[in-house]
């Protein structure tokens, strides 16, 4: 090592040996009377003595940041889930497919099939179901069962 | 009616005199320290206006002693008016920021400095980085940390030596 770097090296630790006292102590090491003398000796150590400070805070300081997101995070996520909470007391359960069919009153539904045909059912106020194919002559499974459905809730309809 | 500075003794006249031309010699030199002392860190005062208001107090300051040699005494000077800047600039750095001003978002260099952290920290060995943040994130003194481990005091304090200095070193591909 050369007379110049060894020079440097104890006057670099002089600055970092203040430093770790002052910090060591929880004082600010850029207030620090002993650091600013050893600084007055070795000027250049103060790039690295003001990045550590500044580094230092970011260590205290990103459990409160990160916090703070979590923080929001949380709160956001009660508020949605009360707010969820809310319409849900508000709405009916969730229907099934059968309890949803059977509160229409008035509705038209039409099925588009694959091979072109189509079918509509239309259930009145009165509870009237009426039933159009188009370029079909039977219906699927499917359709006759909900045209079923259809049918027995227009019945329950026409008996109230 | 006398001349009053006639009255005064001829050293008191000579001294401010000699204080100021003196002053003026060490000028070059008290800005090349304070430019050394600025480097290449962001943020930190103008060297220039450091060197005048040291200059400026220095020759307001009548009892110096002529006698001290006037370079260490400017330095600490230098120093201690530097690290005011520093920190008034810290309560207030909007009103000291002389450079044009920043258009990258404000919280980017944050962001980045915390990477920056947060990957030293990683580099960090277990126990020092546990210590240094028992230390420095969680408060706790250091004794606590010495018993908590079962270690001198002494050698905690040297661990967290090591990862500060190694949380002080620069990160590859510049500081900014």
């Amino acid at each position: 090592m050369s007379p110049n770097a060894e020079a440097a090296s104890r006057t670099e630790s002089a600055v970092d040996a203040a430093v770790d006292r002052a910090l060591d102590a929880r004082r600010d090491p850029l207030a620090d009377d002993a650091v600013r003398a050893a600084l007055s000796l070795e000027p250049e150590a103060f790039e690295r003595v003001a990045r550590l400070s500044r580094r230092l805070e970011l260590v205290a300081q990103p459990q409160r940041a990160r916090g703070g997101v979590r923080a929001w995070s949380v709160a956001a996520g009660l508020v949605c889930a009360a707010g969820v909470a809310v319409l849900a007391a508000q709405l009916p359960a969730r229907p099934t497919r059968a309890a949803a069919a059977a509160q229409i009153t008035s509705f038209q539904m039409s099925v588009a099939r694959h091979d072109g045909s189509s079918q509509a059912w239309t259930v009145n106020d009165n509870g009237r179901v009426t039933h159009e194919r188009v370029a079909s002559e039977a219906p699927t499974p499917e359709a006759s069962a909900f045209e079923l459905l259809l049918r027995r809730r227009a019945a329950l309809l026409t008996r109230e | 009616m006398e001349d009053s500075a006639a009255l005064q003794d001829p050293e008191e006249l000579r001294e401010p005199r000699d204080l100021g031309e003196r002053l003026a010699a060490e000028r070059p030199a008290l800005l090349r320290f304070l430019r050394r002392l600025a480097g290449r860190a962001g943020g930190v005062p103008d060297p220039e206006d450091v060197a005048q208001e040291v200059l400026a107090r220095a020759l307001a300051y009548r009892s110096f002693d002529t006698a001290r040699a006037l370079g260490p005494w400017l330095r600490t000077a230098a120093v201690n008016a530097f690290l005011d800047h520093v920190a008034r600039a810290r309560r207030r750095p909007s009103t000291l920021r002389v450079e044009p001003p920043d258009e990258s978002p404000p919280s980017r260099a944050t962001l980045d400095d915390r990477e920056h952290v947060a990957l030293l920290l990683a580099r960090l060995g277990p126990l020092e980085r546990e210590l240094l943040i028992g230390f420095h994130r969680e408060g706790r003194s250091i004794a606590e940390l010495a018993r908590d481990h079962g270690l001198p005091e002494g050698t905690v304090k040297s661990h967290l030596s090591r990862a500060r200095r190694r949380l002080a070193q620069e990160m590859p591909g510049g500081e900014r």
